[in-house]
């Protein structure tokens, strides 16, 4: 049971560290200081968003089988059922952060 | 001012997101109206099941997929689809575009064009060439302002130690409102300008001849006023070009008597009015820097009034 | 880790010579004991029940002030040009609106509803820290009288709820209506901050035997996402508000533009607070909701894993959208793009929620009661105002509707219909538990149906004024605009609402005599606050029940078949007449230790007027007075810290011969747990400092290139203090761990002056920086400032164990108080670690 919880937690925490990172990387990229190029900072968040997005995805099938075993009445059944939602949600946000660098030529659109 | 003797403040419309005349906000209309109905049908829809709910049983596990999960999914898909191409298309540079400083103050305009080149000064109205691509450069003197003409275009604050642009291009000639939209004060809502959209050869015509410097008093009654007005201390904030210059504290007051409005876009310019304004200022818009110069004479308060008044 | 449940060697130690009963009040019964104090006495009273009520009272009083001010701007504005109000009161009655509805009504509602609720669902008999209750509810009664005092001395906040610089530092807001603002609100927050500690460590540490997080009420998933968003959201704004009253009283630059300050950075810091706000108001109100409505469709909730899946989804997202509140500041086109996407993300999480709720609706049929009536008000609204909000996450659309009314319309659809709805829902619904008397329902249908009918008169105009061009937060506009009928409109659906409102305030003064006394379990609720008959006594639970379902009054017959006075449980027995409650493991709720409850006490009171006297003081310019009245909450805290422990004794706790240890030195107990959400607090506090320090060396590197560097010899040395401190608090646990009490206080002796030497080299390393040339250097002191002040609290703390242990106050074995501040210098050495490498780049 722990061990679902912590399956619950880690998706949300590792969309947190991705949606630091990406702000991150848009506020070098385009602040005055202009610390990174912005496509240094659009590679970046590239590959930051694909180690993200693989890894959620592996946590979503080991979500949805771990679900799959236990029995229906099982309490932690709840919460692997929670896990897996919480990966699909945050798989869809961290795409959806991802996708204004992903599209914008540069800082001013 | 003959013409604008009919301009009167608050035209139904002059100050809508919804009769657009400018590229700005045409733009973003038809993203208005089309998220209107589009999430009006989504509401409509989601109450319609909560009355089948009630009313029968049922109640699976698709509804919370589907309703949860795949609608706004879709609906923000094509939402973010046409509100990023839109964005673009607003914010999108024009490097040969005509260039307006416009900088907030408690609680009026100050406007330079070209300051780059002829800067020319005025305040509390802005003209604008119809079709043509300005680029408003946004700023502070003191606190937040927003600069807000709904017709034309959407806002921008104007933050102290920063400098936003705004691209706008007008449509259409006319006189549209514009308000200050971001919280600066007491008078805050007294904030007001008018932005007149001219005809590019009538634009370049307005610009010319509000170029040089105010004309000479001609009457007595205006030579008096015009010395109430550098005996009083006026020059110490307010600029007439050609009489007192470098008071830059308060609206260049130029063409001060050709501007359709007093008090940055409130009131209908007009002797009467002007007169009020000067004597009671801190009256009619409390906190504004400027006192109230109800120590001048009646004589005194007529002239100056009768000479800014001729000032077009 | 917990002593053994068969272990008879701790038994030995007498009660009478050791443990229990030191202060325990042998000559009293049970009951007695849990009683009420009466007359003045129960202002001593800690009890959640007390505590919670008199949140909800108080919070209700500050909701009709601020509907009262929202009248008086609706009475503004019903004609243009109107002079019912001159600018400057307008001014300060919005400001006080906002602010009022924001600060002292809808975070302490919910904090009341939870204070009061929680124990009674989780089956536990008060919270784990009644005092720190108590103390929160004065901290927050005097904040908010503070606020509303300003009327009395004439100066009343009028720069608007958000406070934004330059407009709020004393350049343009001379006087004193900023600092009772900033002053006034930051000692309410205390309120908040406390709570959140308090809502997390109970919900995870006292839960019934057999809860386990899957068998919690859907509402204590709520709380606790929503427990730790206050946590994390809070900080940025304590943070604000400490640099904008230091800019204020003491002249550093942190938003002066002119010296390298920012004024954006209070927007950044201001809405990292305020739009987790908005969730942290919504997520209990929809916990709520999610309570209500399977009781009256006489189902579970449908989809209790998606729920919670949404809930802790959205604590997170909640946190990626701050900067939609910014789109017009001219933030970077890409950052818009980011923000905008990251906002209609949300629709997901509280899509799944509202489908939730639906399919609950048809799992059954559901009755028509005044509670369900605003369920389903806050369907209506609420869906619509979540519309809107997709809407204003667009960019462009945001562009024009940015601070105009449309706006005001989408937060009022949001906040009334996803706060205030289901709050009178609720007061429906749990009235009868608060009082023993039922609300009327006949009444109850005109309340709702006033309410909604104004609600929706007042604010959906003002989508439609604000599309037209009307900016908010203006006293007077001018008429042949096309806002007139509109405006008129609104106001007459505001004074409908509150008419509504009105009607409810009467019901609930004529309950008291008519209202029909309430029956056992008057809508037939599965979940087991409704155990006993209302009222319910001041134990809650004479036996605390095993608990085996999420709807154990639905599914455990034998709680029910019985009265609820001979319900089997644990700790029926009362050997030590202390209070005390069941200890839970966080994730399976499995019982591993006795609570101590504290008993009536007036130190939460004393120290909660300290700090007050404290804040007051430094508004009012006394400094000598908020020394003493600081000293006086150091006094007060210390004392009510002070108690002999019982730490370590068994006792049986009546479940099958189970013997569970007294406070167990155990990392899942609750104070450790309190312990680790307090340094959660204190991480976000720092990460808000670090953040500003970062943004502006960003925004305004000229300026930041120039600032003095800090000494780097005495920044490494700060450096090696903080890891020294670090691992002192471990040796000093492992040391009394040990039993080795003498070594133990030898080895605090050292880390009190290992914090004071650490607190003292980050000082010299500061030095040669000037705070008040730029807003970098200032930054830089407000960071060593603050882990100063950990220090500080680490040389205290550590000196007061180290003096315990001398004194004998200290049996072998109890090493909490060790376990705590060991988890406190861990946290306290990271930060200055950090710290001082931040130091060390900048110097580089």
């Amino acid at each position: 049971m722990i061990r679902m919880a912590l399956h619950v937690a880690r998706p949300v925490i590792l969309w947190a560290i991705h949606f630091t990172a990406i702000y991150a990387l848009i506020s070098a990229a385009c602040a005055p200081r202009a610390l990174l190029e912005p496509d240094v900072a659009r590679a970046t968040a590239a590959l930051v968003t694909l180690v993200t997005g693989v890894l959620m995805l592996v946590w979503l099938v080991i979500a949805g089988r771990v679900g799959g075993r236990l029995n229906p009445d099982e309490p932690s059944r709840t919460l692997a059922q929670a896990a897996w939602w919480t990966n699909v949600i945050m798989l869809i946000a961290i795409v959806a952060n991802l996708w204004p660098i992903a599209v914008m030529g540069s800082c001013t659109g | 001012m003959e013409p604008f003797e009919t301009a009167t403040l608050g035209d139904f419309g002059a100050q809508s997101t919804l009769d657009p005349a400018g590229q700005g906000a045409a733009a973003i209309l038809p993203l208005t109206w089309g998220m209107t109905i589009a999430f009006g049908v989504v509401f409509v829809l989601v109450m319609a099941l909560v009355w089948f709910a009630w009313t029968r049983s049922g109640g699976r596990t698709w509804w919370i997929v589907g309703g949860g999960v795949v609608l706004p999914l879709v609906s923000i898909l094509i939402l973010m689809v046409f509100s990023i191409s839109t964005l673009q298309a607003i914010t999108r540079a024009h490097p040969d575009s005509l260039v307006i400083d416009v900088t907030g103050h408690q609680f009026w305009w100050d406007v330079v064009y070209d300051p780059e080149g002829l800067a020319m000064r005025d305040a509390n109205e802005i003209v604008l060439p119809k079709g043509r691509p300005v680029t408003l450069r946004l700023m502070s003197e003191d606190v937040i302002h927003s600069f807000w003409v709904p017709s034309i275009a959407g806002k921008m604050d104007m933050i102290p130690g920063r400098s936003n642009t705004l691209t706008v291009t007008a449509t259409e000639t006319g006189r549209f409102r514009g308000q200050c939209a971001e919280f600066c004060g007491l008078s805050h809502p007294l904030m007001a300008f008018e932005v007149v959209v001219l005809e590019p050869e009538d634009f370049l015509r307005w610009f010319d001849d509000t170029m040089g410097e105010a004309e000479d008093a001609a009457q007595t009654q205006l030579v008096q006023g015009r010395e109430v007005f550098e005996t009083a201390g006026c020059p110490a904030c307010h600029e007439v070009r050609g009489v007192a210059e470098g008071g830059v504290l308060g609206p260049d007051l130029t063409r001060v008597g050709g501007r359709a409005t007093l008090g940055a876009g409130m009131w209908r310019m007009n002797k009467g009015n002007l007169a009020g304004w000067i004597a009671d200022v801190q009256d009619m818009k409390p906190g504004a820097n400027m006192p109230s110069f109800n120590h001048l004479s009646g004589p005194e308060l007529r002239a100056l009034t009768a000479w800014l008044a001729s000032l077009k | 880790m917990t002593d053994t449940t068969s272990d008879t060697t701790l038994d030995r130690i007498n009660p009478a010579e050791h443990g229990g009963a030191r202060k325990g009040e042998p000559s009293k019964s049970f009951e007695e004991i849990w009683d009420r104090p009466r007359g003045w006495r129960y202002w001593s009273s800690v009890s959640h029940r007390v505590v919670g009520k008199r949140f909800l009272v108080t919070g209700f009083c500050f909701f009709l002030i601020a509907g009262f001010l929202a009248l008086l701007v609706r009475t503004q504005l019903i004609v243009p040009d109107n002079t019912f109000l001159d600018a400057e009161t307008f001014n300060q009655v919005f400001t006080m609106h906002g602010t009022i509805m924001m600060f002292l009504f809808a975070i302490p509602m919910l904090e009341g509803f939870g204070v009061y609720l929680i124990p009674l669902m989780v089956g536990a008999r008060d919270l784990v820290f009644p005092r720190l209750g108590a103390f929160g509810y004065y901290c927050y009664l005097y904040g908010g009288l503070m606020v509303l005092s300003s009327f009395l001395f004439d100066a009343a906040p009028d720069g608007g709820w958000f406070m934004y610089v330059p407009l709020s530092t004393s350049d343009f807001t001379p006087g004193l209506s900023a600092d009772f603002w900033l002053i006034g609100i930051t000692l309410a927050e205390i309120a908040s901050v406390t709570a959140a500690v308090e809502i997390i460590a109970s919900i995870l540490c006292s839960r019934a035997p057999g809860m386990s997080l899957t068998r919690m009420p859907i509402l204590m998933w709520y709380l606790l996402v929503t427990a730790f968003m206050i946590a994390i959201a809070f900080p940025p704004l304590i943070i604000g508000s400490i640099l904008l009253e230091s800019q204020r009283l003491l002249g550093l630059p942190f938003f002066d533009p002119a010296l390298g300050g920012d004024p954006l950075l209070w927007q950044h810091l201001f809405w990292l607070f305020g739009h987790p706000e908005v969730y942290i108001i919504f997520l209990p109100a929809a916990g709520m909701v999610a309570t209500m409505l399977p009781t009256f469709v006489g189902k579970p909730l449908f989809g209790y894993g998606f729920a919670v899946a949404a809930v802790v989804s959205m604590g997170f997202l909640s946190f990626g959208l701050w900067a939609h509140h910014m789109f017009t500041t001219g933030l970077p086109v890409m950052s818009l793009s980011l923000f905008s996407a990251a906002s209609t993300m949300v629709a997901v999480p509280t899509g799944v929620q509202i489908f939730c709720f639906i399919a609950t609706l048809a799992q059954g049929k559901p009755r028509l009661t005044v509670p369900m009536l605003f369920v389903l008000g806050f369907l209506f609204i609420f869906v619509l105002g979540g519309l809107t909000g997709v809407m204003l996450a667009s960019v462009p659309f945001n562009f024009q509707a940015h601070d105009s009314y449309f706006v005001v319309a989408h937060l009022h659809y949001v906040l009334i219909g996803g706060f205030v709805f289901p709050m009178f829902g609720a007061l429906y619904y749990w009235m009868p538990h608060l009082t023993g008397r039922m609300l009327s329902e006949r009444i109850g249908k005109w309340v709702f149906w006033l309410m909604f009918a104004g609600f929706n008169l007042a604010f959906f105009m003002m989508h439609l004024t604000g599309l037209r061009g009307m900016p908010r937060r203006i006293a007077t506009y001018p008429e042949g605009l096309g806002w007139d009928r509109l405006n008129l409109l609104s106001s007459i659906g505001a004074y409908i609402l509150a008419a509504g409102v009105a009607l409810f305030v009467w019901d609930f003064v004529r309950h008291f005599r008519q209202g029909l006394r309430a029956p056992l379990n008057p809508w037939g609720a599965g979940t087991l606050e409704w155990l006993y008959q209302p009222v319910t006594p001041g134990y809650n639970f004479r036996a605390i029940p095993e608990v085996r379902s999420r709807e154990p009054l639905w599914d455990q017959p034998e709680l029910s078949d019985r009265p609820a006075h001979d319900v089997a449980g644990a700790l029926r027995a009362c050997p030590d007449h202390r209070r005390e409650t069941i200890g839970s493991d966080p994730v399976s709720g499995e019982p591993i230790q006795i609570l101590r409850l504290p008993h009536p006490t007036w130190m939460p009171l004393i120290s909660a007027s300290g700090v007050a006297l404290g804040f007051g003081a430094t508004l009012a310019s006394f400094y000598w007075l908020t020394v003493a009245g600081f000293a006086t909450a150091l006094a007060g805290i210390t004392a009510w810290t002070r108690e002999p422990s019982d730490s370590g004794v068994t006792r049986d706790t009546g479940l099958g011969g189970l013997r569970l240890a007294v406070n167990a030195v155990d990392r899942r107990g609750h104070l450790h747990v309190s312990i680790v959400g307090t340094m959660v607090i204190s991480f976000a506090l720092f990460a808000s400092l670090l953040f500003g320090g970062l943004f502006l060396w960003n925004v305004q590197p000229e300026f930041a290139d120039r600032v003095a560097e800090p000494v780097a010899a005495w920044t490494i040395a700060a450096l090696c203090g903080g890891g020294v401190v670090a691992v002192f608090g471990w040796l000093a646990l492992r040391t009394g761990a040990r039993g080795a009490l003498r070594a133990a206080a030898l080895v605090d002796g050292v880390l009190v002056l290992a914090a004071s030497t650490t607190g003292a080299l980050m000082g010299s390393a500061l030095w040669p920086v000037d705070p008040w040339a730029s807003a970098f250097g200032a930054t830089g002191w407000a960071l060593g400032v603050f882990v100063t002040v950990h220090l500080a609290v680490i040389a205290w703390w550590a000196l007061i164990n180290a003096l315990r242990k001398i004194v004998g106050a200290v049996e072998p074995g109890q090493t909490l108080p060790d376990l705590l501040l060991n988890a406190v210098c861990k946290a306290t050495g990271a930060m200055v670690v950090i710290t001082a490498i931040c130091f060390l780049v900048v110097a580089s």
